[in-house]
């Protein structure tokens, strides 16, 4: 009885072990974690995209994580629904097995759940796969096309009918 | 018959998750021009990196200009003080974009205090260190309206100029 008790303690004590939560805020951290973090963040930068329809309704995202020239790490994300602007910011990011936590200049979080190996899902509702710099970049340009085309549209039209038009994003 | 109840069984949810058209949301400002508000709770994605105080996005619909159509609003009603100070601006800026000897935005143009027909406001504009930032430069406008505090951020892909500038201010007039 003993013996199963110390076991399954045992068990449960290199569950949470494992679980452990790795931090970085700069290359040089990163650089002496990378090796423990999930599959996904061992090589930054790394560069996301998505393009995929969610209820009939078309939608794009970019994102990537890179380091600066000074080494700190930079949080980028875009997308045609919900996002006029690209959130562009200096982070520092703490990685789970399951999930990676950004930590904004102003103390702001966001976690972003680590679905597969090169996959992740933002708030619970968009699924971004990781992808190459090139596709990024196409992506991160089609969004912004897209955004100033339909701010341009929404624009011009006639006084009446702009605020309906102008929510089409 | 059937595409028609497909729909209207789609349609709820698809406005649910956010991916449908934006609803433009009640506001209790006022402005000359034409605005639309779109809260936070229709556009999820939007608060991303942003304090509990963003409330949504202000578009300014006869504006031509991309960058300066929409701002990201801020509302501060725990604020006690009732007049704007240079000390006041800072701090709120700081709460927007974290403390300033440890952010990436570095100050360019000092907060500057001007007056309105509703309260002081003050202005500034910052610039991110970042080389390849895809729109490095952030103009914040921090003021009093009928005794409650706000904040306009915009982000911008280039310097403004000074047209920009008064545009912007122009605009802060017009709230009420």
């Amino acid at each position: 009885m003993k013996n199963i008790f110390l076991f399954t303690l045992a068990f449960f004590l290199s569950s949470f072990c494992s679980a452990e939560e790795l931090c970085f805020a700069n290359k040089t951290e990163y650089e002496a974690i990378k090796n423990r973090l999930p599959e996904l963040l061992q090589q930054v930068p790394v560069f996301f995209s998505a393009k995929t329809k969610v209820l009939f309704v078309e939608v794009m995202a970019a994102a990537y994580v890179q380091f600066d020239s000074a080494g700190r790490v930079r949080f980028f994300f875009n997308c045609t629904h919900e996002v006029d602007k690209p959130i562009e910011e200096t982070v520092s990011v703490c990685v789970d097995l399951s999930s990676v936590t950004f930590t904004f200049d102003n103390k702001k979080t966001e976690k972003v759940v680590l679905k597969t190996n090169n996959e992740v899902r933002v708030r619970n509702k968009l699924n971004i796969k990781k992808d190459s710099k090139d596709e990024f970049l196409k992506m991160a340009k089609a969004i912004e096309e897209k955004l100033r085309g339909s701010n341009s549209q929404s624009s011009s039209s006639g006084n009446s009918s702009s605020q309906t038009e102008g929510t089409i994003r | 018959m059937k595409i028609l109840l497909i729909l209207v069984l789609i349609l709820p949810f698809q406005s649910a998750f956010g991916f449908g058209k934006r609803k433009p949301s009640q506001i209790n400002l006022r402005s000359k021009e034409e605005i639309v508000f779109y809260s936070k709770k229709d556009i999820p994605l939007s608060e991303i990196g942003k304090i509990d105080e963003f409330q949504g996005v202000l578009v300014r619909e006869s504006q031509p200009l991309y960058d300066l159509r929409s701002a990201d609003l801020y509302k501060f009603p725990s604020e006690k003080k009732i007049s704007m100070s240079l000390e006041l601006c800072s701090s709120y800026a700081d709460k927007i974009y974290g403390d300033e000897k440890k952010r990436s935005l570095k100050t360019v143009v000092a907060p500057a205090l001007f007056q309105t027909s509703v309260g002081q406001a003050c202005a500034l504009m910052l610039k991110d260190s970042f080389e390849d930032a895809t729109r490095p430069y952030r103009f914040a406008m921090v003021g009093f309206v009928h005794g409650r505090l706000i904040a306009l951020t915009w982000n911008l892909s280039d310097k403004p100029t000074t047209e920009m500038l008064e545009d912007l201010h122009n605009f802060w007039k017009t709230i009420k």
